[in-house]
């Protein structure tokens, strides 16, 4: 029984991914007064992609070839690394954030290359952008973690997960709330949402992720819509287990809530693209800092409470 | 009630945070009034028995940090049209730098001093960070009106350690401090504001240039 719900968790987690940007879109066609996209509108995009044929330009190299299959493995890797309705994931291990961290982090790298392979300088610059903005997030991330790792006194993503409960919430209250609201902040820095990144845009100046895709078409570009939908799911996981701690037993019920919880971290995400503008590319970097600071304040604290 | 307290020592931290970036005066004023206000909170919620005379001196502080002293330092913004703050392209990157290295120096500090601490234990480094912000807003600001924030932000700092020390501090001692930075802010509201009246202009940078004008022409 164990293992088909390990099976199950793994289908759902791969499959579901791709709704969250739909409920996003659907939030901010909600404050923009329209009816807005189909919420599976991505699952619809993907196929299309899927369907069409692939155009490579003369001057990129295998590396542009291999990058999109990789970045959709990588992060469907990192996706089973994370637990589900109250179980462990697929590969539980203890430390296993880490490497769910520098599957992440590879990915972005495959992207980075791919992008500075097709000789563009357009695209270059949207990949040093990138890489720019990852300096800033993963140290927020990492340290978001940790804390979180001293709090409930676990290492593994499933164990922290296991751990968080109500009555945590009820001692640790505003350190809690100082690590969702950098987790969020890394969020969508990571997965290239406003007021990082816009990632309805196109061709302009301004753009970081978009840019990076501007030469995949096809499959490739499906693989990519797929792998940031899932790196929404993982980071958006942290998130909805701190902010919706669940220990019912019952797998159907937790599974329930951690679906649930999800969908309030991306309405979230949707009211926050709605309402705020994109800030400016200068002061991203200061935004990530912010994050930093109270993810460092977050940790100090929980060390002077002891 | 830690719990309340908690958050709203977090608050009075976020306070200092915008204060350090924030770029309009009004935004300041508000941020040091919201600050005050928040602070005078954290006595009441960290006596366990209800006292009469906390009460009435929380009620008092509110009234001036909340209400009085924004009221003049917004006048005398609109006075001198002095609504925004200058914006310099490293401005933000010595904030972040200062901000990070007043947070660590607040919390060195109070690890280092060894108070028996009547409420939460992050009352002391927010409270020498509230003061280091104060100094900061003073330093970096150049609007007069900025400086005399940073004085009540400073003076918020100071309120805040006095709480995490003493829970009653001697009413005489809290009324003179009140009274202190009550004079102050007259004192310095009115100065700025005939400074603000003859010169048009209430930005210390350009006091500087007039100072030099004057040197000059002494020379000559």
């Amino acid at each position: 029984m164990e293992n088909i719900k390990l099976f199950l968790q793994a289908v759902i987690i791969l499959f579901a991914a791709p709704i969250l940007p739909g409920i996003i879109n659907r939030v901010k066609a909600f404050f923009g007064g329209r009816q807005g996209r189909n919420i599976f509108q991505l699952y619809f995009d993907i196929y299309k992609l899927f369907n069409k044929g692939i155009v490579y330009s003369n001057t990129t190299t295998l590396i542009f070839r291999i990058a999109a299959p990789a970045m959709a493995a990588l992060s469907c890797i990192a996706a089973l690394i994370m637990p589900f309705g109250g179980q462990s994931g697929l590969l539980s291990f203890s430390g296993d954030f880490i490497l769910i961290v520098y599957l992440l982090a590879l990915s972005r790298f495959l992207l980075i290359i791919s992008a500075m392979d097709t000789g563009s300088p357009f695209e270059g610059m949207g990949a040093s952008r990138e890489a720019q903005f990852a300096v800033f997030a993963e140290p927020v991330f990492f340290m978001s973690i940790l804390t979180l790792s001293k709090i409930t006194g676990e290492s593994s993503v499933h164990g922290i997960f296991s751990k968080l409960s109500p009555v945590l919430w009820v001692e640790n209250a505003p350190v809690l709330f100082l690590i969702v609201l950098s987790l969020f902040i890394v969020m969508l820095c990571e997965t290239s949402r406003v007021p990082f990144d816009d990632p309805d845009t196109h061709l302009e100046l301004t753009m970081i992720h978009e840019v990076m895709v501007l030469d995949n078409s096809g499959p490739d570009l499906g693989l990519i819509f797929y792998a940031s939908a899932i790196k929404l799911w993982i980071l958006g996981s942290f998130v909805s287990a701190i902010i919706m701690p669940r220990h019912s037993e019952i797998f159907w019920l937790d599974s329930l809530i951690y679906i649930s919880g999800l969908a309030i971290v991306a309405i979230s995400a949707g009211v926050v693209e709605s309402v705020m503008a994109r800030v400016r590319l200068l002061r991203v970097p200061q935004f990530l800092l912010a994050a930093f600071s109270v993810a460092i304040m977050a940790f100090v604290f929980q060390s002077l409470k002891g | 009630m830690e719990t309340i307290s908690q958050f709203l020592i977090l608050a009075i931290i976020f306070c200092n945070f915008f204060l350090l970036f924030s770029h309009s005066t009004k935004r300041l004023v508000d941020l040091a009034a919201i600050q005050g206000v928040l602070a005078a909170f954290l006595p009441l919620l960290n006596s366990r028995e209800f006292f009469f005379e906390p009460f009435i001196f929380a009620l008092i502080v509110i009234i001036l940090k909340g209400f009085f002293f924004p009221s003049i330092l917004k006048k005398i913004i609109v006075k001198n049209s002095a609504y925004e703050e200058k914006r310099r392209e490293y401005y933000g990157h010595i904030s972040w730098s200062m901000y990070l290295l007043i947070f660590f120096v607040s919390v060195w500090l109070s690890t280092r001093l060894n108070f028996d601490v009547e409420t939460s234990a992050w009352i002391l480094p927010a409270s020498f960070m509230t003061i280091f912000c104060g100094f900061l807003t003073i330093i970096l600001k150049s609007q007069t009106v900025s400086q005399i924030t940073g004085y009540i932000v400073l003076e918020n700092g100071i309120y805040c350690f006095g709480t995490a020390i003493f829970i009653h501090q001697p009413l005489m001692v809290e009324a003179a401090i009140l009274l202190d930075i009550f004079v102050a802010i007259f004192v310095m509201g009115m100065a700025v504001f005939h400074i603000g009246r003859e010169f048009k202009d209430s930005d210390s940078d350009s006091l500087g240039e007039l100072r030099e004008v004057f040197e000059e022409e002494a020379q000559k």
